[in-house]
């Protein structure tokens, strides 16, 4: 138990330190954009423009306008998986709910054999 | 007698008691010994988690009535859900049940169930072949036409949105197919119709995390940094336990000079 939520919580850290690994990739870049211009005197990095989803990537407008929207699902898909418990990781609760709704219209053999 | 516990029963059941509901169904098919009182109790338990109850009383069901697809298909949905045993065999049994289910009948909704089972078993192919077969017995079936694209999502987004317009079409509530729609859009650049479709999921459906999440990310690309400020603050407030969402959140901030209010946010985590 203690070793699988171990593993789940190694396997969270992966993705986000995935996530914004590309990210800080990004804010180094711009780091390297501004301080060419001599816009910016400190050595601290620049903010992570894109990763929060405002439209600068690289210090030059993200013309993608896609911002976030990869890394975002990334991270909902890999919630979708390490917090399931119990049924699927794709749409199925339409159909869940025909099965209930089936069941409810049984009244007799002849139902079951035509639901 | 019998009808006036199957009404007890049933407005139990309406009312979402669940406990009450079990105890009549149980009790109604232990007297009567019909299949329709074993399906609802085995339903019951299944929604309180009560998995091997479940099980058994689907078992009665189908001692009863042994060539009935709908009965196996409960099985089968049964051991997709149930967390008491290893989840790659669960979903293998589920599959068995379905494959079963099958040789009786043919529907759209089995198949779902089916195709849904082999995306959980990362058998993306078979998954493919059976919601088409799904939508060709029922083109009207909007989950089948939802999985469909969310297979596609990556690989074909122009048939991606083809399936989830008709999805929309047919079910213009259907928040997930919205929020999908959002995401292809802002990918093809349609930032206007990407917006609309977030908006749409979020009327539908206005504490759901991603969507809001999503609605930020595009407020954000816009400029639009108040509301996209707004949108995260009160996506994180939903679940502040997804760290990801909150480094999201604090880096947005972050990229629009608000550095210590980013600090805020980190610390706020739980």
């Amino acid at each position: 138990m203690e070793e699988a939520a171990g593993l789940s919580l190694r396997s969270v850290a992966g993705v986000i330190g995935f996530i914004f690994a590309s990210s800080q990739k990004t804010a180094n870049e711009q780091q390297d954009t501004i301080q060419g211009h001599g816009k910016k005197d400190s050595a601290e990095p620049e903010p992570a423009a894109a990763s929060g989803g405002q439209g600068v990537r690289g210090g030059k407008k993200d013309r993608s306008g896609q911002g976030n929207v990869d890394q975002l699902e990334g991270l909902q898909q890999h919630q979708q998986n390490t917090t399931k418990a119990g049924g699927y990781r794709i749409s199925d609760k339409k159909s869940k709910q025909n099965i209930d709704n089936a069941n409810k219209k049984i009244k007799s053999l002849e139902d079951v054999e035509n639901q | 007698m019998e009808e006036f516990l199957e009404k007890r029963a049933e407005e139990a059941e309406e009312a979402e008691d669940w406990q009450t509901a079990l105890e009549l169904w149980k009790e109604l098919a232990a007297k009567n010994q019909e299949v329709s009182f074993f399906v609802r109790y085995g339903s019951v338990a299944e929604k309180l988690e009560r998995w091997e109850e479940a099980e058994n009383a689907f078992t009665q069901a189908l001692r009863l009535e042994p060539t009935s697809s709908l009965i196996m298909e409960n099985m089968g949905s049964l051991w997709a859900y149930r967390t008491d045993k290893g989840e790659a065999d669960s979903f293998q049994t589920a599959k068995q049940w379905f494959l079963h289910a099958l040789k009786h009948e043919r529907n759209a909704r089995l198949l779902t169930h089916l195709g849904a089972t082999y995306v959980a078993l990362d058998d993306n192919a078979a998954a493919r072949d059976t919601f088409e077969e799904a939508i060709t017995i029922d083109p009207d079936y909007e989950e089948a036409l939802y999985n469909l694209a969310a297979l596609d999502e990556k690989t074909n987004p122009q048939r991606s949105v083809e399936l989830l317009e008709r999805a929309i079409q047919i079910d213009p509530d259907y928040a997930i197919a919205h929020q999908m729609l959002g995401r292809l859009f802002q990918r093809a650049q349609d930032l206007p119709r990407a917006e609309y479709h977030f908006r749409r999921s979020l009327e539908i459906d206005p504490a759901d995390y991603w969507s809001n999440m999503y609605m930020a990310n595009l407020l954000g690309v816009q400029g639009r940094n108040a509301e996209a400020e707004q949108v995260y603050r009160f996506a994180t407030s939903l679940h502040p336990e997804i760290a990801g969402g909150i480094e999201t959140f604090a880096r947005f901030l972050e990229s629009i000079g608000k550095d210590e209010e980013a600090r805020k946010v980190r610390t706020q985590q739980p």
